[in-house]
Order: C-alpha cells, then sequence, then structure tokens
C-alpha cells in the first residue's frame, strides 16, 4: 500500500505542471546603470538605465528555463531610445511582462515614458509579450508606437498611451494573436489600431475599450481578425476601415464608419476633459459614450479586465472607450475646531 | 596677474577633459549562439546583438561603472565626441519595406572587440570599463552596412 501511495505522488509530481519562476528587473532612465535588479538609481544593484538596455542585457530563452520577465519601468526622466524585444525564446507561460508606471490615462511628464525615438518605439518580434502602462511619443514619420511582428506572437497591449506623428499607434502584423484594451490613442498620420494581416484567418484580433482620436484611420482591419468592442474612434479622417468580426459590438464614431454589427453608435458628438490638451478622459457632460457601453468582464483571461486606463474600477453600464467616467471626489469640507495661529515677531 | 593666468588655464583644462560620450556596448555572446549552427541557425543568430555592438549612446556623466551589469555590458567613456554626432552609432540596421520593419541586424556599428590592443582586451576583460578618445577608437569602430571602419 505504501508503496502504491509513494508511486502515486510521483506521478502526480511529474504530471503537474511547474510554475513559472518569476525574474523581477526594473528600468529607470533617472539610474546611472546597473544589474536591474532594483529600482534604486545607483550602486550595483541599480535600475537598468533604459528598456533598452534592459532588453540588450537580459534575452534569453525563458520557454527552457521556465521563468517569466516581469520588468518595472518607472521613472521622471524621458527613455529616448526605441526598445525592440527580439531575440527572446518564450511560450504561453514563459513571457515577458513590461509594465511602466503612467495610469494617468495622459503623456505624463512626472512617469515612465518612451518619447523622441526615430524608428517604432516598441518593436516586438518575440512572441508572448505583454506591454502595459507605458506612455509613448513618436514624432517620426512612417513608424509605430507598437508594432508586433512576431510570427505566431501572442500579444496583451492594454492601459498605454500613445501620440505619434508616424505611422501607426498598435501595428498588428502577420500571423498574430493580439489582445489590445483600454489604450488612447492619438495623433498618429497612420492607424491608430491596424490590423496588417493580408489572408484570412491569419490573425486574431481583440481590440476592446480603446480611444482613438484625431487618426488618419481610427481601428483598421482586412479580413474580418479583429473582434472589436466598446471602442471610441473619434475625429479620425475616417473612424473605421475594413470588415470587423461578427461579434464586434458597442462600437462609436463621430462619422458613420462604426461597424454596423450587434450594437452600434455613428454620428455622436463626444465631450472630453480637454481635448486640446490631450486629456481624452470623458467629461461629466457627454451623454453618447458614458453608460452606453457593454460589460466584458465575463470573458475569457485577459479580456476578463474590470478597470478602466486610469485603474478605476468599471461599475455599473461600462462606458465606451479606455476611460470609466467617474465624478470628481468632493472637496472636503474643513472641520471646524480650534485653530492654531503662529505669531511671528 | 600670473597666477590669475594660471587659475584660468586650470579651468579651461579641467572643463575641456569632461567626456564627450558614453557607449554602452554588448560583452557576451547571445545566450543562442552554439559551437556548430545549421545555416538557419547561423543566420538567426546573426541578427541578435553581437560582442562589441554598440546598445546604447549615453550622455556624458550618466553611466557609472556598475552599468556593465556584471559582465553583460562594456562601458566606453569616449572624449571629443559630441553626444549628438554619437547617437547615429546606437541605430538599428533596419529596412523599411513600405509600412513593414524589417530587422537586418540589431546595430549598424559594433566596436570590433576582438582587435582591440591587447592592454585594451585586458582592461576591458577585468573591469569593463574603458576611457579613451574619439581618435583612439573610431577606426575599431566598424560599420556593419558597408564594412568600413570610421
Amino acid at each position: 500500500m505504501r508503496k502504491i501511495l509513494l508511486s502515486a505522488l510521483l506521478v502526480c509530481s511529474l504530471c503537474s505542471p511547474v510554475m513559472a519562476a518569476t525574474i523581477t528587473r526594473y528600468v529607470n532612465p533617472g539610474s546611472s546603470g546597473g544589474d536591474g535588479t532594483t529600482s534604486a538609481t545607483s550602486g550595483a544593484n541599480a535600475a537598468y538605465a533604459s528598456c533598452n538596455a534592459w532588453e540588450a542585457a537580459e534575452q534569453t530563452n525563458l520557454d527552457t528555463a521556465n521563468n517569466i520577465m516581469l520588468v518595472y519601468a518607472a521613472g521622471t526622466t524621458a527613455d529616448t531610445t526605441a526598445c525592440a524585444i527580439s531575440g527572446w525564446t518564450t511560450s504561453a507561460t514563459d513571457y515577458i511582462d513590461f509594465r511602466g508606471d503612467n495610469t494617468s490615462g495622459k503623456l505624463d511628464a512626472g512617469k515612465y515614458r518612451l518619447t523622441g525615438i526615430a524608428s517604432d518605439a516598441m518593436n516586438i518580434g518575440s512572441t508572448n509579450v505583454r506591454v502595459s502602462n507605458v506612455a509613448i511619443e513618436t514624432p517620426w514619420n512612417g513608424y509605430e508606437c507598437f508594432d508586433l511582428t512576431g510570427w505566431n506572437g501572442n500579444y496583451q497591449i492594454h492601459d498605454n498611451v500613445c501620440k505619434s506623428g508616424g505611422g501607426q499607434g498598435i501595428n498588428v502584423g502577420y500571423g498574430v494573436s493580439a489582445k489590445i484594451w483600454n489604450n488612447v490613442i492619438y495623433e498618429c498620420n497612420g492607424t491608430g489600431i491596424r490590423n496588417a494581416a493580408t489572408h484570412a484567418n491569419e490573425n486574431v484580433v481583440a481590440a476592446y475599450s480603446n480611444t482613438l482620436i484625431g487618426n488618419g484611420v481610427g481601428m483598421a482591419d482586412s479580413h474580418g481578425h479583429v473582434t472589436a468592442k466598446n471602442n471610441i474612434a473619434y475625429n479620425n479622417t475616417t473612424d473605421y476601415s475594413g470588415t470587423f468580426a461578427a461579434a464586434s459590438t458597442h462600437n462609436l464614431s463621430k462619422d458613420t464608419t462604426a461597424p454596423a454589427l450587434n450594437t452600434y453608435y455613428v454620428s455622436k458628438t463626444l465631450t472630453f476633459v480637454n481635448a486640446a490638451g490631450d486629456d481624452y478622459h470623458l467629461a461629466s457632460g457627454d451623454t453618447d459614450a458614458i453608460d452606453m457601453g457593454t460589460a466584458t468582464s465575463g470573458e475569457s483571461a485577459p479580456l476578463n479586465f474590470t478597470t478602466d486606463i486610469d485603474g478605476t474600477t468599471r461599475s455599473g453600464t461600462w462606458d465606451i472607450g479606455a476611460d470609466e467616467y467617474v465624478s470628481a471626489e468632493p472637496t472636503p469640507t474643513p472641520t471646524p475646531g480650534r485653530q492654531r495661529i503662529l505669531l511671528i515677531q | 596677474m600670473k597666477k590669475l593666468l594660471l587659475a584660468l588655464c586650470s579651468v579651461l583644462l579641467f572643463s575641456s577633459t569632461g567626456w564627450g560620450a558614453e557607449f554602452l556596448v554588448i560583452a557576451k555572446r547571445h545566450w543562442s549562439y552554439k559551437a556548430s549552427m545549421s545555416v538557419e541557425e547561423q543566420a538567426e543568430y546573426d541578427k541578435q546583438y553581437q560582442v562589441g555592438d554598440i546598445v546604447q549612446v549615453f550622455p556624458d556623466g550618466k553611466l557609472s561603472d556598475n552599468a556593465t551589469a556584471g559582465g553583460k555590458f562594456y562601458v566606453v567613456r569616449v572624449s571629443g565626441l559630441a553626444y549628438d554626432t554619437a547617437l547615429k552609432y546606437h541605430e538599428q540596421w533596419i529596412e523599411r519595406n513600405g509600412e513593414e520593419t524589417i530587422f537586418i541586424k540589431r546595430r549598424k556599428f559594433r566596436i570590433r572587440a576582438t582587435e582591440l590592443p591587447a592592454s585594451v582586451k585586458n582592461q576591458l576583460q577585468t573591469t569593463g570599463v574603458y576611457n579613451t578618445t574619439w581618435t583612439a577608437v573610431k577606426s575599431y569602430i566598424r560599420n556593419n552596412v558597408t564594412g568600413l571602419d570610421e
């Protein structure tokens, strides 16, 4: 009996999947450089001085090592060199998770950001990569904030801000599966979110709750690969272009191009907090996006997200776009009481 | 008057000895290296960072010696080379096919690390850091696109 139990235990230990170990690294452009193992900005264990330095230093075969590479990027200094992610081997369970600290839904000069880069800011050729809470500004024509290029790539791009004078905000290459949610993308000469696939059944893309403003095209699909839900495409030269997956729903446009699938909204006028200042949070007076979306929290992970680009929990009937409107916190009323008066002679 | 001139000279001397640019350079082979590779494996390996590739150019005084990250990088400080001029040395070798970006190699420029003078190689292997001048180092910087040194 004892032998049987031992054998059973041995078999179970062999057949049960081994959890991937997480390697944590830090990036801070204000750092003087180190081995990236802490968030310090000086010393041997200081954060890497750029995303680019982290990527070059840490490239490895995550799949064989059974590791997740978790990267925290922070700091007030701009990261001004392109960060290509290429030359790694990953798997669905052994992936790269790059997290910035921008949770404002705007280009925040006080947070980690990639700016002024004369090529794709993040060209991701390795598969199984996640990027969140990064702000990117690429002023150069023809290049992307995110270029997802790995064949059989499996990407999660969410809660990012992208302002690009260049090509696309997020370009989905060939043979890619991508889940793209809660991003604000504006002023790209090309397309905010573009599915570049050229063949049927080539890509699988879910684009949920994004806000796409003032681009050449807001969102473009070619072969019905993109399931689009709860997106705002507004004030683009063309808000939506192409054929979208049949499950697409609750998309909104200022022009008449929102995909005519399920529930959709066309010819709408939205009110933002400060569009001239690139703040595309929904304003209190808005009536066309607030409470007009559909909850997607019942979908399978990671599309079961329940927060917006600011990290605010979405509640009630969801709003359309990256932002869930919440009324401003009331200013606390000072409690009357004894006051201390400092007399200076 | 003599003292004043001396003071002025020393100020000029110290202000002109600042490093111009700092190169963060690959110090180790890519993890996918194998002594024997198929044609396909070799082609894939050649696209990756190679020892000597200039990963990033930083302005004078940015990097500490710790930026070597435990032997992953060399830090090469170059005087007499303006930072803005040096930025081209960390450009990626990419080509555009319409709207598609194609990576040829990770970098256009590489320091020919294995061909540096023995004393320099020794110092890089020992400390990972080397301070030099643009005049001394430029003939060791290879343009991968043209195959020519600077």
